[in-house]
């Protein structure tokens, strides 16, 4: 069960870094983060460089086992992928119907463009002959409101993110139940042997 | 061992390993707690897009490091 969780992991981490390279380009120079955000982002990246990093880069297995208790580690970053599956249903929502999603036009031409000759090889007609920006805001790269097809791109790729998630999610499900039982056994097994012990 | 930590002393700890485990899980515990609330917040108060790639770039982390974390667990487990 755990081996077939990490092809599932690679899914949702490359999903989640296609989705926040497909934001970015949507940020401009007045984009600002929220600074609460960027200080919780900032302990997690932390303390995850606490646990899971040495000098060169990830830690070794050894080094991970004498860090932390992994089964319990897991377990608790198991937690955290079940909410981000709600994170991104709720980053799913934002590009679906926020009214004040603007973006650089060129950027916005561009993605928009790509995402309408996807969907016209897919068979919709209503993308044709349609241009999404003007001239002038092309020259000026003025800050626009995204068109259709570019919201339909963040839509797309946060039904990635879901759907990757969700397969991570569902064998780590069974793993959380083994390690589970594997802690029971080893507590029984204590069990047993003190009243052993104490019979004898 | 609280007042030691906050006045810069050593731990005091007969076992300070022990003490630096239980430290980091609960750290990362918090963090993560504080992380997912706080983006809750975020996205309710209408997000910016840089919030959003913020978000997207620390979810990716926290799933690389569950697969980190996760391949040396089947040795562990078989030499439970």
């Amino acid at each position: 069960v755990i081996r077939r969780l990490a092809p599932a992991l690679d899914a949702g981490h490359v999903a989640w870094n296609r989705t926040a390279k497909r934001w970015a380009e949507l940020t401009s120079v007045a984009s600002r983060t929220d600074p609460s955000l960027i200080s919780a982002a900032s302990e997690v990246r932390a303390a995850i460089a606490a646990i899971a990093t040495n000098q060169t880069g990830w830690a070794t297995p050894d080094q991970l086992a004498a860090r932390v208790d992994l089964p319990k580690t897991v377990k608790t970053l198991h937690l955290s992928m079940i909410a981000s599956v709600d994170i991104a249903y709720v980053v799913r929502d934002t590009a679906v119907d926020h009214p004040g999603l603007i973006a650089p036009a060129r950027i916005i031409d561009m993605r928009s463009q790509g995402e309408a000759e996807i969907a016209i090889e897919q068979g919709e007609t209503r993308y044709e002959g349609v241009t999404w920006t003007t001239p002038h805001q092309i020259a000026a790269n003025q800050l626009i409101p995204l068109p259709e097809p570019a919201r339909r791109g963040l839509i797309n790729l946060a039904d990635e993110v879901i759907g990757s998630t969700n397969l991570a999610r569902a064998p780590q499900d069974r793993a959380g139940t083994h390690l589970r039982e594997a802690g029971e056994r080893k507590e029984n097994d204590h069990a047993a042997a003190v009243e052993r012990g104490g019979g004898g | 061992l609280a007042a030691a930590h906050l006045f810069g002393m050593r731990s005091t700890s007969e076992k300070p390993d022990q003490t630096s485990v239980a430290a980091s899980e609960t750290r990362l515990e918090t963090a993560l707690a504080a992380w997912e609330v706080q983006a809750y917040r975020t996205l309710a108060n209408g997000p910016d897009a840089a919030d959003l790639v913020r978000m997207a770039r620390v979810q990716a982390l926290i799933t690389s490091t569950t697969g980190i974390l996760t391949r040396p667990l089947p040795a562990i487990l078989t030499a439970r």
